[in-house]
C-alpha cells in the first residue's frame, strides 16, 4: 500500500516537472453578478425556484396554524405512520409536532430504530438547516437526532422552515457548512432540489425513484 | 470494461441503420443541449464562471500531488480510510479483500465510471460478492448485460418497451408501457437491496483537499441510500477529481448541472466527510477512499494532453457533438465517450486501442464552446491524431506515413504541385465525359459512395493568373 | 473562385497577386497528426508568404489554419515563430478583408432571389467571423438571405472525415441539406470551398436543385440593371 502510494506521489512529481504550454496560471477574475435578481424578498425568490422544480409550497399565516398545514398535508398522502425526525435547532419539538400529530391519530416515530420497517413510514417530517434561493434548494446537516435516512428514506418530505434560514445561494451555504464540516463535527451536508427525479427510460421525467417523489415546504414565520 | 473501440466503424454504421437508436440520440442530445443553453443564458456571468472553472481545475492538475496529500490527511483525520491504487487490479483487490474481512456478499453501488473503468463488478463477481447497480439506467443495463453509452444517461439506446420486456423477464412484473411504473418497480427491487447491502459504493464527483469532503452529485437518491444504509461505504475517486478548496465548489457546482442537465442544482447533492460520527443515528460505520491513478499520472506527464485531466464528466461535449449525436456510445468502445472520450480513450488504453477515435471527428469545435471548464478539445484530438500516427501507423504498416511523405514532398514545391495537379487533372478528365464524377476507383471510395465529385477546371488558377 | 476573388479584390480598388510560389498550408497533414510533413509546408507558406503586405485567404478553414495553428508548430525559441505570428498578424479570410479592412460598404453585385448562408466551422468557431460574410451577402442587389435552422452545424466535411468516416460525414451533410431545402432558397453561399465541395456532392447526387456558391462567385457577378 505505501508502495503504492510512493509511486503515484513519484510520477505525479516527475510529471509535473514538465511544464505545459496550455497551463495559463494568471488566476481568472471572479465572476460577476449571476441571475439578476429582486433580493428584497430572498424567501420569495426561494418560494418561486422551489416551486419551479416540483416542490410544493404553503404558507400558514400564523405559527399556531403549521400545525394544521402539516395535519393537512399527513391526511393528503392518507399516511398513517409519520417519522418526525429529532432536529437539531428543535423546531419540531418547539411547534410540539409529533405530540399534536399522534393526538390526531397518527402514528409517529422518532428515529429510525429499525431501518427494515422504513417503508412503513408514508411521510418524513424535518426541520433544514438552509434554504438556498437562488436554486430553489434545501441544505440538510447530518446531526445526531436526523441523520442520513430520515431525509431520503420515505416517498413524502414534509420540510418545516423558518424565515432566517434562507440565503441567497451556494456560496453563503457553502460558508455556513465549511466550519462544522472541516472541525468534523458532523459526518456529510445534503442539497436537496426538488423530488428525486430520473429521465432514464426515453427520457422520461419520473419522479419519486429512490427518493421522495412528493417534497412540500411549510414556511413558519 | 473490455475495450471495443477498434471496432468504430461497424457498430457506427450500425447505428446508422437503427432508426430507433437515431431517433433516441437526436431526442436526448438535443434536449441536453437545449437545457445547458437555457441554463448558462440565465446567468450573467456564465462565461466568467467557466473561466474560473478551467482556473480551479488547473489549479487542481498542477498541485495534484500536494493536493491529494492534503485530502488524504483530512479524510484521515476524520477516521476514513485512503488507499492509493495504481491501476484497477490494485483497486479492485482492495475493496474484495476488505469485502472478504467484513463477510460482505452483496455491495449496492450508484453510477461510476471510474468503476466501469476498472471493471469492479466483475471482480466483485469473481470475488463472491454480488454486486448491485441502482441508478435506473445501469440497473437496466446490468440486468440486461449491457455496457452504457452515456454519461448521464447510460440507458439513453434502450427504448420503454425493451425495459419493459426486460423487467417482465427479470422482475416478473407485467408487461407495461407506463415509465412511472416501470420506474416503481425497479424502485421496489431496489430498496431492498439498500437495506441488505454490507458496502455502498459510489464515484466522486470531487474531492475537497482543504477539508476531506466527497462530493457526489445526483438525481434519483440512490447515491444517498448507498452512502446511508450500509456499514461500510467506499468511494473510487480518479485522483485528477481533487479540488482545492471547499469555495471551488460554488463554480464546479454551478457549472457542472447546468452543463450536465440543464437544471439549476442537480436534485441531491452529498457532500460527505466520511463516517458516522458518535450519536449520529445512521451511516457508515467505515468509509474508505480509493484514489485511482490507472494511467492518470501518465496522462499527466505529457504536456499536450494534461488538459483532459480538467474534465468534470457533464457530458456537454457529448450532446453537441455531431459525431456522437448520430453514432451514439457504443462506437467509442468503452467507458468514455463523444470527444472527450475520444481524446481519453487512447490515453487511457493506448494509442493502438483507441486508434480510430480521435479520427471520428470533423474537428467542427462544438465541443471546445460547450465545454464548461474550457477544455482545447480539437487541440487534443489533433495531438491524440499525432500519437496515433506516430506510434501505430510507423510501427505497423508504415502505409499512411508513406502516404504523407509522398504528399509532403509532392505539395513542397510549385512545381511538383502543379505536376500532382496535372496527373489528377488528367486520371480524373479520362473517367469520361461531363462536368461531375460519379464512380472514382482508390482512396476516394468512401466519398464517391454518397457523393458527387466535381472535376478540376481544365486549367488550374495558377496557369491563369501567377506570377 | 479563385478568379472571382481577384475580380472582386480588382473591382473593390485593391488588386491583388496570386503567388505562384505557393502550393498548400498544409492544413489536411496537420489534421492528420502528420506534424512534421505540416510543419515543412508551413515553413514554405510562411516564406512564400513573406513579401506581403496582407494575404487574403478565400477558405475559412486555410484562414485558421495560419492564424490559430501555425504558431503551434513552432517552438519558441525557432524564429519561424515568430514569422508565424506576423504572417497570422497580416492574414485574412476574404470576407473578413473587404469588411475590416477595406470597409466595403457596396459591392456592385446581383443575384436576385433567395440566397442562404453556410457557416464554415473554423470561420465561425475559431476566427469568430459571422458577420461579415451576411453583410456583404446583404449588399447584393435583389439577394434575400434566409437563415437556415441549426447553421452553426457542422456540414461533416472534415477533410480525411469525409471519406474515412464517409458514412457519418453523409449523415451530418444529409441533417445540413434539410435546412437548406427548408429555407427554400435555390442558391447555398459560403466561405469555404471544402464545405461546398462536399454539399455540392450530396446536392447533386440526390438531385436536389440547389447550386453552391463561393461568396466571391455572387460577389463577383456583375450587377447589370
Amino acid at each position: 500500500m505505501t508502495d503504492s502510494r510512493t509511486a503515484i506521489l513519484a510520477d505525479i512529481a516527475a510529471a509535473l516537472r514538465r511544464p505545459s504550454p496550455h497551463h495559463h496560471q494568471a488566476p481568472a477574475p471572479p465572476p460577476g453578478p449571476g441571475v439578476p435578481i429582486d433580493w428584497s424578498d430572498p424567501v420569495g425568490v426561494f418560494e418561486k425556484r422551489f416551486t419551479e422544480v416540483g416542490g410544493h409550497w404553503h404558507h400558514p399565516p400564523t405559527r399556531a396554524l403549521v400545525l394544521d398545514a402539516v395535519l393537512t398535508i399527513v391526511r393528503q398522502h392518507d399516511a398513517r405512520a409519520v417519522l418526525v425526525a429529532e432536529d437539531r435547532p428543535g423546531l419540531l419539538d418547539s411547534l410540539r409536532l409529533a405530540e399534536s400529530l399522534r393526538q390526531q391519530g397518527v402514528q409517529v416515530a422518532r428515529r429510525l430504530d429499525d431501518r427494515n420497517r422504513a417503508d412503513d413510514f408514508e411521510v418524513m417530517i424535518t426541520g433544514v438547516d438552509a434554504a438556498l434561493a437562488e436554486t430553489g434548494t434545501l441544505a440538510f446537516m447530518i446531526s445526531p437526532g436526523q441523520g442520513r435516512l430520515a431525509t431520503i428514506v420515505c416517498p413524502v418530505h414534509v420540510v418545516l422552515l423558518e424565515r432566517a434560514r434562507v440565503v441567497r445561494g451556494l456560496g453563503e451555504f457553502l460558508t455556513l457548512a465549511k466550519p462544522l464540516l472541516a472541525s468534523g463535527e458532523v459526518s456529510g451536508s445534503f442539497l436537496v432540489t426538488g423530488p428525486s427525479r430520473t429521465g432514464d427510460i426515453e427520457l422520461t421525467l419520473t419522479v419519486g425513484v429512490h427518493g421522495p417523489g412528493t417534497i412540500h415546504v411549510v414556511l413558519v414565520d | 470494461m473490455k475495450p471495443t473501440s477498434t471496432r468504430f466503424l461497424p457498430v457506427a454504421d450500425a447505428a446508422l441503420d437503427s432508426a430507433q437508436l437515431q431517433r433516441a440520440l437526436t431526442t436526448a442530445t438535443g434536449r441536453f443541449t437545449a437545457g445547458r443553453l437555457a441554463a448558462g443564458a440565465e446567468l450573467a456571468n456564465w462565461q466568467s464562471l467557466r473561466n474560473q472553472g478551467r482556473a480551479i481545475r488547473e489549479e487542481a492538475i498542477h498541485r495534484l500531488d500536494e493536493l491529494l496529500l492534503l485530502l488524504e490527511q483530512n479524510v484521515r483525520a476524520q477516521g476514513g480510510e485512503v488507499f492509493w491504487a495504481r491501476d484497477g487490479v490494485e483497486a479492485c483487490t482492495y475493496i474484495t479483500d476488505l469485502a472478504h474481512r467484513r463477510g460482505v456478499t452483496l455491495a449496492v453501488k450508484s453510477k461510476s465510471m471510474t468503476t466501469e473503468e476498472i471493471a469492479l463488478n466483475d471482480a466483485l463477481d469473481r470475488a463472491g460478492v454480488t454486486p448491485i447497480e441502482t441508478d435506473l439506467g445501469e440497473y437496466i443495463l446490468q440486468l440486461a448485460g449491457d455496457t452504457p453509452s452515456h454519461f448521464l444517461a447510460p440507458a439513453v439506446h434502450w427504448n420503454r418497451d425493451q425495459v419493459a420486456q426486460l423487467f417482465v423477464d427479470k422482475l416478473g412484473i407485467p408487461w407495461t408501457q407506463d415509465v412511472g411504473t416501470l420506474t416503481r418497480a425497479a424502485r421496489a427491487a431496489l430498496r431492498r437491496r439498500f437495506l441488505e447491502a454490507g458496502m455502498g459504493i459510489t464515484g466522486a464527483n470531487f474531492g475537497v483537499a482543504e477539508t476531506g469532503t466527497i462530493v457526489v452529485v445526483e438525481n434519483e437518491g440512490n447515491v444517498r441510500l448507498t452512502t446511508s444504509a450500509p456499514a461500510i461505504h467506499v468511494a473510487v475517486m480518479g485522483l485528477e477529481k481533487v479540488i482545492p478548496r471547499f469555495e471551488d465548489l460554488e463554480v464546479l457546482l454551478t457549472l457542472l448541472p447546468r452543463s450536465a442537465t440543464g437544471q439549476r442544482m442537480s436534485s441531491y447533492v452529498s457532500l460527505l466527510n466520511g463516517r458516522r460520527r458518535p450519536g449520529e443515528p445512521d451511516g457508515p460505520t467505515e468509509f474508505h477512499l480509493v484514489l485511482l491513478d490507472n494511467g492518470r499520472s501518465r496522462i499527466l506527464a505529457d504536456p499536450e494532453g494534461r488538459e483532459s485531466l480538467y474534465c468534470i464528466r457533464c457530458a456537454a461535449c457529448l450532446a453537441v457533438c455531431p459525431v456522437y449525436r448520430r453514432v451514439g456510445g457504443h462506437a467509442y468502445g468503452w467507458v468514455y465517450q463523444g470527444p472527450i472520450g475520444a481524446v481519453l480513450t487512447p490515453q487511457y488504453l493506448g494509442p493502438e486501442a483507441g486508434a480510430p477515435l480521435p479520427f471520428a471527428s470533423s474537428l467542427c469545435g462544438a465541443c471546445r464552446d460547450a465545454c464548461p471548464v474550457k477544455i482545447d478539445l480539437p487541440r487534443l484530438l489533433l495531438h491524440q491524431r499525432e500519437r496515433v500516427v506516430e506510434d501505430v501507423v510507423k510501427r505497423h504498416s508504415g502505409f499512411g506515413a508513406l502516404g504523407a511523405r509522398i504528399a509532403g514532398w509532392f505539395l513542397q514545391t510549385p512545381a511538383r504541385f502543379a505536376f500532382a495537379g496535372a496527373l489528377v487533372r488528367t486520371f480524373l478528365h479520362l473517367t469520361g465525359t461531363g462536368r461531375w464524377l460519379r464512380n472514382v476507383p482508390g482512396p476516394l471510395r468512401g466519398w464517391i459512395a454518397s457523393r458527387d465529385l466535381p472535376k478540376p477546371p481544365a486549367r488550374p488558377l495558377r496557369d491563369l493568373v501567377g506570377k | 473562385m479563385g478568379l472571382a476573388v481577384l475580380r472582386v479584390l480588382e473591382r473593390a480598388g485593391h488588386p491583388a497577386e496570386f503567388p505562384a510560389g505557393q502550393t498548400c498550408c498544409g492544413q489536411p497533414l496537420f489534421n492528420t497528426g502528420h506534424r512534421a510533413v505540416a510543419v515543412s509546408l508551413a515553413r514554405r507558406t510562411i516564406q512564400v508568404l513573406q513579401p506581403y503586405d496582407a494575404v487574403i485567404v478565400p477558405s475559412g478553414s486555410c484562414t485558421a489554419m495560419i492564424r490559430a495553428h501555425y504558431a503551434s508548430l513552432f517552438d519558441p525559441a525557432d524564429p519561424a515563430r515568430q514569422e508565424a505570428d506576423a504572417l497570422a498578424a497580416k492574414t485574412f479570410e476574404f470576407s473578413e478583408f473587404l469588411v475590416k479592412k477595406l470597409g466595403l460598404s457596396s459591392v456592385a453585385a446581383s443575384c436576385p432571389g433567395k440566397v442562404t448562408y453556410h457557416e464554415g466551422c473554423h470561420l465561425a468557431r475559431e476566427l469568430g467571423i459571422r458577420a461579415e460574410p451576411r453583410a456583404l451577402l446583404r449588399q447584393v442587389h435583389g439577394a434575400e438571405l434566409v437563415e437556415m435552422d441549426g447553421v452553426d452545424q457542422c456540414c461533416g466535411f472534415g477533410g480525411s472525415f469525409s471519406v474515412k468516416y464517409d458514412r457519418v460525414s453523409t449523415a451530418m451533410g444529409n441533417s445540413k441539406i434539410e435546412s437548406i431545402k427548408a429555407t427554400g432558397a435555390p442558391t447555398v453561399v459560403s466561405c469555404d470551398p471544402s464545405c461546398l465541395l462536399h454539399l455540392g456532392g450530396l446536392l447533386r447526387r440526390q438531385g436536389v436543385a440547389v447550386t453552391t456558391r463561393h461568396l466571391a462567385e455572387i460577389l463577383a457577378a456583375e450587377n447589370k440593371p
